[in-house]
């Protein structure tokens, strides 16, 4: 066990130390990629460009963090936050070509093939399954990051659920 | 795009990220380090408490600001220290 998000961020704060942060992001950069590729609908290169700049912002802003909420709790409000900045700035990057292109079959293309999915739905649809699915955070911290009430999240939840459902699972009696 | 039998399943399985570079690149677009305040008011602090020190003991507001001036930073802070002990050590010896 190394020390705490906490304890990290307070070096942070206090002397601007660099390791520090480095061990933050490491930590966390898998769960604010994965995130932000099911948000960008599978754009890898668009949710790591997102991800770094969400980065940047904890760094600016890592003093206004109280401690209130768990730290992954705030950056994923805060990954969240960028990624609707660029949504309203330009039109998705993912094509309808590139959601109706055939998948070799893989774990790593199914991966794929669910996030090129979530283009189907309503950004607060991808919101909510993209948080309620992301590592280490519970519903209510989903809800939290997400800046709604935890019915609010269900809701989209089911709604963004049986999309995927509709658009991903195999009709019964099809080849 | 192929067919998932399980959606949910599949989204409960992000998957791991590795870094790569992804880190490197994080902490190659921060900001540049901010200036820190604290050298600053250390060498206004040494200044005033010697200019306070020297005016304690007597001594000319002017020429004490050319001597300190005159001395650099190091200086400043070493005669601001000093200044201020003596005013301590004069103040004490008057009661």
């Amino acid at each position: 066990m190394g020390p705490s998000d906490a304890d990290l961020a307070a070096r942070v704060v206090a002397s601007d130390d660099r390791h520090a942060f480095a061990q933050l992001v490491r930590r966390h950069q898998s769960a604010v990629r994965s995130v932000l590729r099911r948000l960008c609908a599978g754009d890898s290169a668009l949710a790591d460009d997102l991800a770094q700049e969400t980065f940047v912002r904890v760094w600016k802003g890592l003093r206004s963090w109280r401690g209130g909420a768990r730290f992954s709790t705030w950056l994923h409000r805060i990954a969240v936050n960028v990624w609707l900045s660029q949504s309203r700035r330009s039109a998705p990057r993912v094509t309808e070509a590139d959601l109706e292109a055939p998948s070799a079959a893989g774990a790593v293309e199914a991966r794929r093939d669910l996030e090129r999915a979530f283009a189907f739905l309503r950004p607060e649809e991808r919101m909510a399954l993209a948080l309620a699915y992301a590592q280490d955070l519970t519903h209510e911290e989903a809800a939290e990051a997400a800046g709604w009430p935890v019915g609010t999240l269900k809701t989209h939840l089911l709604r963004g659920k049986e999309k995927l459902r509709q658009r991903l699972v195999p009709e019964e009696g099809a080849a | 795009m192929t067919t998932i039998p399980d959606p949910e399943a599949a989204l409960r399985d992000a998957g791991y990220l590795d870094d790569r570079k992804f880190t490197d690149g994080v902490l190659a677009a921060l900001p540049p380090r901010r200036a820190r305040p604290r050298t600053a008011v250390l060498l206004a602090a040494g200044a005033v408490a010697g200019l306070l020190g020297a005016v304690t003991l007597g001594e000319p507001v002017v020429e004490a600001a050319l001597v300190l001036g005159g001395s650099g930073v190091a200086g400043m802070l070493i005669a601001g220290a000093v200044m201020v002990l003596a005013a301590g050590t004069l103040l004490k010896s008057t009661r």
